[in-house]
């Protein structure tokens, strides 16, 4: 029962993070499920990839309208995602895990410096900036596409949903509201994790008793982190991506370097 | 300075996407999370918990052969795939609706997307 309960609670912080950050969660569940329930990592992987489901349909479960994602903008940047993932499938096991390690660790220092250069460099006008408006158009398109197959790449390859990489890209790179590109980015991970989770299922590699207290902690926190984040200012939001980004790089670089 | 192209966010006609895409991810998520949490109880109760990481899900093609396989474990699978296949559906709806706006790159995009998605269905079922 307490290792249920441990589930239920480590789905639920993973789902309020992925929903506040456009993560889908898989990044901290992981980590977490093979470092602390001591499982196979194929199965931790498996039930990962429905958590990032679950999280990206609480987020749409919940979204007020005018706040979701850019559906249009998702699905043409999903083309070059899912392109990737598949791509990253077949290159496994060809690329040394050491090496995309480190050359990833390198695209999330250089995407958290990006943000904090930006921020910094903000014409002075005095006005808050928006998490939500309207009158944005998505710029960037070859370097966005580029980086989207990217992160399909480590989504295949790693087993992570990407969106570590897609929201800030969204946001720094392709100059789409923060907010907008933080639901955005909830939408294209459920897609990305859903290119994956049928080779996984069909491997046996889902496990109901293990992915089933982890969805409801998920879906919950999903729920919960998608009422938080019209309320969240800015600030708050950009300061928190630039710290997961901060250490997610190195424990990719550590991870790459094997220290 | 080129006009703004309407998208889902920014775009008023789109506001029926999102409501319809939001209505879609309540209903199936829910009917999902309903039957994992049937087949959870009912494993629970009729066996009490087994040691963790349990038994695995049951493969696609076996789902579909309801009479053959224990009712507790089927529900948490059909749940498992239900959520699975809500990105999708979401995928197949957009697609849908760009296609009767004539809103050909997204369509387009959609498509692609929609393929991509069934071509991982089929490697794994």
């Amino acid at each position: 029962m307490t290792i249920i309960m441990a589930l239920l609670a480590t789905g639920l912080l993973a789902g309020i993070l992925g929903a506040l950050l456009g993560l889908g969660g898989g990044i901290f569940l992981v980590p977490a499920l093979t470092l602390l329930f001591h499982l196979p990592i194929r199965i931790a992987v498996g039930t990962s990839l429905v958590g990032v489901i679950a999280t990206s349909a609480g987020v749409a479960a919940v979204a007020p309208l005018g706040r979701g994602a850019d559906v249009g903008l998702a699905l043409r940047l999903e083309v070059a995602t899912t392109a990737g993932a598949i791509a990253g499938s077949l290159l496994a096991g060809r690329v040394s895990p050491r090496v995309l390690s480190i050359l990833f660790a390198g695209v999330v220092f250089l995407t958290a410096l990006y943000i904090l250069y930006k921020a910094r460099h903000r014409p002075a006008s005095g006005v808050p900036e928006r998490l939500f408006h309207r009158d944005y158009r998505p710029r960037h398109w070859p370097a966005g596409l580029a980086i989207s197959l990217l992160a399909g790449m480590a989504s295949g390859l790693l087993g992570v949903g990407g969106g570590f990489i897609k929201a800030p890209m969204m946001y720094a790179v392709m100059e789409v509201p923060l907010g907008i590109a933080t639901a955005t980015s909830n939408f294209m991970v459920g897609i990305t994790a859903a290119a994956s989770i049928f080779v996984y299922y069909g491997r046996g590699d889902i496990y109901p008793l293990v992915v089933i207290p982890t969805a409801l902690g998920v879906f919950t926190g999903a729920t919960l982190g998608g009422f938080i984040l019209p309320r969240l200012r800015v600030t708050w939001l950009r300061l928190a991506l630039v710290g997961l980004l901060l250490i997610m790089g190195l424990q990719m670089l550590l991870r790459g370097l094997r220290l | 300075m080129k006009p703004i192209r309407p998208t889902a966010a920014n775009g008023k006609a789109s506001y029926r996407l999102e409501a319809i895409m939001r209505r879609v991810s309540q209903i199936i998520s829910g009917v999902a999370l309903g039957l994992m949490g049937v087949g959870f109880v009912r494993v629970w109760a009729r066996n009490g918990l087994p040691a963790l990481p349990g038994e695995p899900a049951i493969p696609l093609p076996t789902l579909l052969q309801i009479h053959r396989e224990p009712a507790g474990l089927m529900a948490m699978s059909a749940g498992i795939v239900l959520l699975a296949l809500l990105p999708t559906v979401r995928v197949l709806l957009a697609l849908l609706l760009y296609l009767r706006r004539q809103r050909i790159p997204e369509g387009v995009a959609g498509l692609l997307v929609l393929l991509e998605l069934l071509l991982s269905m089929r490697t794994g079922g």
